[in-house]
């Protein structure tokens, strides 16, 4: 097994402690997590993340939802039935089967660090920025929706119609593929995703590669879960309560 | 011979009519009128050097943007598509919103008059659309600074009250324990 990959199971396996974080960012000391000025480009010295504890979502999302819908506008597109309406964030209910217990959570894209859905871009249009963000490059996309096959996720949709009066910082447009991109507009300003501000207490937005930002402290003593850890696809989304 | 003058009088009027209408084309070939833009320069001398460069550099300046934004993330208010918008459309025109498909819209007038098609506006918001802005709980512009210590242990002590199970042996519960 290779230095990379027994880092990385080390990681995964929930067995993150001190010797995980230490090698996430070396000569990374006491960063402050701030606005980057507009004209810099990302850095890969940080790495965004979030952590979600769904037991303090007490509406399972959905204000997080409507707040994505606003920001982004998607959601209401007039002549596309439920199943093509576009999705950056929906909730997903899921069941033990043997106790019946329920749990709700929101899911989106999970902003991996091995992007299925960036390997099979034929066109480079599905990317991950520099600082873990894994968005889709719209100029570049030709709606051929190999991503949405690949992502385990189902965080990817597609824009069957024609639309007009986008967010002006989100362009939305008829065949190209979209997903969640962490509010990247937002937060090149310094600010969080707007899911993330309408639920301040059951989520957090932060720097994974910084050890002292909170949301890697918080990670590093109680730990996080990844959905489908198995894939190995080290999620830049983390979860409690699942 | 009589054929001969008969075919040059016939070019001869053909050359005359093709000068004539080409000529015509010339004198309509004029620039059509834009539309003035909200904001103004502080100086003639920035505007004109404005205008010069962007007649004939505005497709590289916004393609070149386009990708230092989407993949570097700089947003920066020059070449933005969104600062050209925010500052040559004007909110409402006639009391309506002015959109890329009208006449006067200030990138169609020309891509009208030069048949050269748009693309920018399939995706991208072709007036500025400040009247619907998001109404997120503001953010303190701060990533790190809310208050999140523990995961909750709520549901698990509920569960647990409630059907009176043993937790230590599933795993799945013990996630907050850590």
């Amino acid at each position: 097994m290779s230095d990379i990959n027994s880092y990385r199971r080390k990681f995964l396996g929930g067995l993150a402690g001190t010797a995980a974080v230490a090698t996430v960012a070396p000569g990374v000391f006491l960063r402050e997590v701030q606005a980057k000025p507009a004209g810099e480009a990302v850095s890969e010295k940080v790495r965004w993340g979030m952590l979600i504890d769904i037991n303090k979502l007490d509406d399972g999302g959905d204000a997080c939802i409507e707040a994505c819908k606003k920001e982004h506008g998607w959601g209401s597109d007039p002549k596309s039935n439920d199943a093509q309406q576009a999705q950056w964030i929906r909730k997903v209910k899921v069941t033990e089967k043997m106790t019946g217990h329920e749990v709700t959570l929101p899911v989106m894209c999970q902003h991996c660090e091995t992007a299925p859905c960036v390997d099979v871009c034929p066109t480079g249009a599905s990317m991950k920025r520099a600082d873990g963000i894994v968005q889709v490059n719209k100029h570049i996309c030709i709606g051929c929706r190999y991503c949405m096959m690949a992502c385990p996720y189902k965080a990817r949709s597609f824009v069957h119609e024609t639309i007009v009066d986008q967010r002006p910082d989100t362009p939305r447009g008829k065949g190209t593929v979209e997903s969640c991109n962490m509010c990247v507009n937002r937060v090149d300003e310094g600010k969080n995703p707007a899911c993330v501000d309408a639920a301040p207490q059951a989520m957090l937005f932060g720097d994974l590669n910084d050890p002292d930002s909170k949301i890697s402290q918080v990670l590093k003593k109680f730990g996080g879960t990844q959905i489908r850890a198995d894939l190995g696809l080290n999620t830049g989304v983390r979860y409690w309560g699942i | 011979m009589f054929h001969k003058s008969i075919q040059s009088v016939f070019l001869i009027s053909v050359m005359f009519l093709l000068g004539a209408s080409l000529s015509a084309c010339d004198s309509n070939s004029k620039p059509p009128e834009l539309m003035k833009a909200v904001k103004q320069f502080e100086s003639d001398e920035i505007r004109d050097g404005h205008i010069k460069n962007m007649r004939i550099n505005h497709m590289d300046e916004l393609l070149h943007k386009r990708d230092e934004t989407v993949i570097k993330g700089i947003r920066t208010k020059d070449h933005s598509l969104k600062s050209c918008i925010n500052c040559h459309v004007p909110d409402q025109h006639n009391g309506k919103v002015l959109r890329s498909s009208d006449p006067e819209h200030f990138c169609s007038t020309c891509h009208n008059f030069v048949a050269q098609k748009l693309d920018c506006f399939q995706c991208h918001v072709d007036h500025p659309n400040n009247s619907k802005v998001s109404k997120v709980a503001p953010s303190d512009a701060t990533h790190s600074s809310v208050k999140f210590d523990a995961p909750s242990q709520k549901h698990l002590a509920s569960t647990v009250a409630e059907a009176e199970i043993e937790i230590h042996n599933s795993p799945k519960q013990t996630i907050g324990e850590k």
